[in-house]
């Protein structure tokens, strides 16, 4: 096939480019932080679809759309009108990939902290190439907004949860014991006077207690994220650990960044930050993030 | 049994959700604000979301017992 003259092969480099199985024809992968779009934005991938490509898309399992069939000569093209209607292009390769999570507080009843939001925030901050370093390999990061994890923080490698811690006022207890039957790991037992008693090793920080108490005896002691590392799937799969419990959300960030640059410094080329967490050590990582 | 008073009671068992809570509430829209109304809700899923859903529409759990081996008895009081 011949090169387009017009092609940008730098911007190429940059990911978002996949080829097909058939002759020249490539999927455009987009960027959709958090897996939130905005419908005037989705009905214009429908057009561009339909004139570039072959009307069909993918929506992907980290929450991005690729606009599928799309032919060699008309790329560069077709990246120049999404990007003039405010669309971006997607990564692949070894880079700080989309940040993905849950609608979070803003909109799902179970929700404790605003995972959209800091998604964006961390997207913003950190996609592609931070800092213009190369990393050893992908990197992945999610936010769920509740202990229900529904984005899989675990599998991600820096991903949180919020979570929240419960206080009792006893004054406002009226016994009825629905907090004993709603908490799910039987960390609440009704006592001989009436009021609950709750077992904090038993305790994952749902917060169903507070949602559910009528008379809102529970009440909100700290809100907060659960911060893991090292989760990856793939060939090799392995659930992140537990860096911290309870970081504020407005450290979110900084954690992050603290991982990024351990796995910057410590990972071997190809590496997954997970695997290289195995070898240097869970202790120094948070000796040095946290 | 709980030492409330009862004025309308509906089994759920079985039901759910949301249906056993649409259910309960337009049972509670026919009643009088501070009637109490019996439920028979089952463990699991029922027991978690339906009084939260009733917390959230303003009226008050006053008590919950479990009602055999897999069930619970919660009363309602209507705001
Ligand atoms: S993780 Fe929690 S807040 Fe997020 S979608 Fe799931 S239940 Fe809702
Ligand atoms: S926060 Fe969740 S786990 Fe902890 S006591 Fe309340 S309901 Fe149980
Ligand atoms: S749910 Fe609230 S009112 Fe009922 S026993 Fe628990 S703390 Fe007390």
């Amino acid at each position: 096939m011949s090169l387009p003259k017009t092609i940008d092969l730098a911007a190429m480099k940059t990911g978002g480019l996949i080829k097909q199985r058939e002759k020249d024809l490539f999927a455009i992968r987009l960027r959709v932080p958090v897996g939130r779009m905005g419908a005037d934005h989705l009905r214009k991938i429908g057009e561009l679809a339909k004139k570039y490509g072959n009307g069909m898309l993918h929506f992907t399992v980290r929450q991005g759309i690729e606009i599928q069939g799309v032919p060699f000569a008309d790329i560069q093209t077709a990246r120049d009108e999404l990007e003039a209607a405010g669309l971006r292009i997607g990564a692949c390769g070894p880079r700080f990939r989309v940040v993905t999570a849950c609608p979070g507080a803003a909109v799902c009843p179970n929700g404790l902290v605003d995972a959209g939001a800091l998604g964006l925030e961390a997207d913003e901050r950190f996609y592609g190439q931070p800092e213009g370093l190369e990393l050893p390999h992908k990197f992945k990061v999610t936010f769920a907004g509740c202990t229900s994890c529904c984005p899989k923080p675990q599998e991600n490698d820096v991903g949180f949860h919020g979570q929240v811690e419960p206080v009792l006022f006893e004054d406002e207890c009226n016994g009825c014991g629905i907090c004993e039957v709603t908490c799910k790991e039987g960390a609440i037992i009704m006592g001989d006077d009436d009021l609950p008693v709750r077992n904090e090793a038993k305790c994952i920080y749902c917060g169903d207690c507070i949602n559910s108490c009528p008379t809102d005896a529970w009440k909100v002691k700290r809100t907060g994220l659960a911060a893991f590392a090292g989760g990856r799937w793939g060939r090799h799969p392995e659930l992140g650990q537990k860096l911290a419990d309870f970081v504020e959300p407005e450290k979110a960030m900084d954690i992050i960044a603290g991982v990024l640059k351990f796995y910057k410094d410590e990972g071997k080329r190809g590496e997954r930050l997970g695997v290289t967490i195995n070898r240097v050590g869970l202790t120094e990582l948070k000796r040095r993030v946290l | 049994m709980s030492k409330f008073k009862v004025d309308d009671s509906l089994d759920l068992r079985g039901v759910l959700c949301p249906i056993n809570f649409v259910k309960t509430k337009l049972k509670l829209e026919e009643m009088e604000p501070g009637d109490h109304l019996e439920v028979l809700l089952d463990e699991g899923d029922p027991i978690a979301n339906v009084p939260r859903s009733v917390k959230e529409e303003g009226h008050m759990i006053l008590k919950v017992d479990r009602e055999g081996e897999h069930a619970y008895r919660i009363i309602i009081k209507k705001s």
